[in-house]
């Protein structure tokens, strides 16, 4: 598999030999246009689908805000996104020393309330949960948070050029 | 690298005078926190809100957020809204990314998503 410019080592991002797709970014909000292209690029050089691709950039784009805003804080740290094709699912990888949050077994909002009665906010884990099939978290060999988003069937075309 | 989003905001006269927020780029929470204060100050002038979307090419839950909090402004909780669908809030050509967000957070059925252009969405409030 051939890499494109924004997979070159110089670029932070690193393929391997197991065809997995690393980028490290610093916890600033000002990177999350970064990851999505990341990761958009990734998927294209995978054959993701086009639609769920996009729903599932949104879905880890809300669980990196999540880390950034709610378990940095605003704080310094930094968060590791490796992306892998496992047949036709993709593994989305992210990993963080914030400190341990797993938002697998966060209380999730109503969303067939009426939106006059809603509180505002906190759709972030509900659209990480509805935009994958698996979600899963653990507690990292060095001690930090590290979720696993799965999508099936995600791989639909040949990859691109 | 930082998301790109441009936000314009006119009055254009239709029945009822109606805020238009011409939203183009992609809205993510580095960015969405200036879309919610315009939304919080058109709500203070104005009684009826149209999003154009058709230049969105991303909306991150931030951005449902802000939206979110234009319809709980101009709809208070003890405001009757007699169908679903807001005549307040609408939104003017989402791209299919943010229809299936919309119906997948439970909005679309408050929100009306209208197609054409934005004389004809105006005129419909």
């Amino acid at each position: 598999m051939t890499c494109g410019a924004r997979l070159t080592p110089s670029d932070e991002s690193v393929q391997n030999a197991k065809t997995e797709f690393r980028l490290k970014l610093p916890a600033d909000l000002d990177s999350l246009a970064q990851a999505r292209e990341f990761i958009a690029t990734v998927f294209k050089s995978l054959g993701v689908d086009d639609t769920l691709g996009a729903d599932l950039i949104l879905g880890i784009d809300e669980a990196i805000t999540n880390v950034m805003i709610h378990g940095y804080r605003g704080g310094p740290g930094a968060i590791r996104i490796e992306v892998a094709p496992h047949g036709s699912s993709v593994h989305i990888r992210l990993e963080d020393h914030a400190p341990l949050f797993n938002p697998t077994k966060a209380a999730l909002p109503d969303l067939t309330l009426p939106l006059d009665q809603r509180p505002i906010g906190g759709m972030g884990i509900p659209l990480m949960r509805r935009t994958t099939d698996e979600l899963l978290y653990r507690v990292s060999s060095d001690g930090g948070n590290e979720l696993t988003m799965i999508k099936h069937h995600a791989v639909q075309k040949n990859p691109k050029p | 690298m930082t998301a790109e989003m441009k936000i314009n905001v006119s009055t254009m006269k239709g029945k009822k005078p109606v805020t238009v927020l011409t939203i183009t780029g992609e809205v993510d929470a580095n960015n969405a926190k200036s879309l919610e204060e315009k939304v919080t100050a058109a709500c203070k002038t104005s009684s009826a809100l149209l999003f154009d979307m058709g230049g969105v090419t991303y909306m991150a839950s931030a951005g449902y957020r802000a939206i979110h909090k234009g319809y709980k402004l101009l709809h208070p909780e003890t405001d009757v809204v007699p169908s679903g669908l807001s005549d307040k809030l609408k939104m003017l050509n989402p791209p299919d990314s943010v229809r299936r967000i919309m119906k997948t957070l439970g909005f679309d059925v408050y929100i009306p998503m209208v197609s054409g252009d934005v004389r004809g969405a105006v005129d419909s409030f």
